[in-house]
């Protein structure tokens, strides 16, 4: 065996550490399209509840209106569905193009770190849809926010920075309820589809 | 020039498993073969020799029915594995 270059040995060891702690086949372009799922979700919702974007009615009444809610959850279901599949499915093709496990002990560990502050949001979110419906959309901009930053523990560390800004955001619009369409806007959609330009540029390209 | 080189790690599989090993506290057999696409008996032989010269220990246990093969890397290794990397590092330095 000829001596092997060390600057490739190098390069080596420094993915093998990477890829043995991190899950790092999540997809930048993924985050882009579920972006523009979330900006098409908040369109629809709004014109079918007619609905002012800039000033949201808080009060009780409009949450406890069955039509509403129901409204409401089918959307958040959707939207969550169809990122939870499109997500998946861009990471088992960036994994396959890299011959990297998708379910493995690492991704098993993020999926862990990812899911735990989710479900406790969602049950949360649930509880709290009837009574005091106002809370429902800064609250799973919150949770997903500690959803993110667990799970960057064990995948690209600067998703940490996009879990900071959903908890930001989520903060905010606790504290100011009748913007909250916006912040919800800005941190589903636009923040998604602005991280995933920047790992798609960085990482992908 | 090849001071400080350890003929352990020669091989990439074995540079490889202890590369994990060093960030890791402890890796099963699966993850480490699914991470390197190694087959089993290749893992297995890899393994073993690094654990002949004792710088890394295998820990067996049950989980239900099934076996299962956990890896930790010992304090020679690490340091074995500390010393090769600083002599790449020191030929990479002298090449420039």
């Amino acid at each position: 065996m000829t001596q092997q270059n060390p600057n490739e040995t190098l390069a080596e060891i420094k993915s093998m550490m990477e890829n043995s702690t991190r899950f790092l086949s999540l997809s930048g372009f993924s985050g882009v399209l579920i972006g523009s799922y979330a900006l098409i979700a908040v369109a629809l919702f709004i014109s079918q509840n007619n609905l002012d974007f800039l000033h949201l009615n808080t009060e009780v009444q409009i949450w406890s209106d069955p039509e509403f809610s129901k409204s409401a959850l089918m959307y958040g279901v959707l939207l969550f569905a169809a990122s939870l599949v499109t997500s998946l499915l861009f990471s088992v093709r960036k994994a396959k193009k890299k011959k990297l496990p998708v379910v493995s002990g690492i991704s098993k560990k993020l999926a862990f770190n990812f899911f735990t502050p989710l479900v406790v949001g969602v049950l949360v979110c649930l509880n709290f849809m009837l009574s005091d419906g106002w809370v429902v959309l800064p609250l799973s901009l919150i949770f997903y926010g500690f959803a993110l930053l667990f799970a960057s523990h064990y995948t690209f560390t600067t998703l940490k920075y996009f879990g900071l800004c959903q908890l930001a955001l989520g903060t905010a619009a606790l504290y100011l309820p009748a913007l909250q369409l916006v912040f919800w806007t800005v941190g589903f959609g636009i923040l998604h589809i602005g991280y995933g330009l920047y790992m798609y540029f960085k990482f992908e390209r | 020039m090849l001071e400080g080189f350890d003929k352990a790690f020669e091989n990439k599989v074995r540079l490889g498993i202890m590369s994990m090993l060093m960030v890791n506290e402890k890796m099963d057999f699966n993850t480490i073969k699914d991470l390197m696409n190694l087959t089993d008996g290749n893992l297995a032989s890899h393994a073993a020799a690094l654990e002949k010269v004792d710088y890394i220990v295998v820990h067996k246990s049950f989980v239900g029915k099934k076996t299962q093969t956990n890896y930790t890397a010992t304090q020679t290794g690490k340091d074995a594995f500390n010393k090769h990397l600083k002599a790449l590092e020191d030929l990479l330095r002298n090449n420039i």
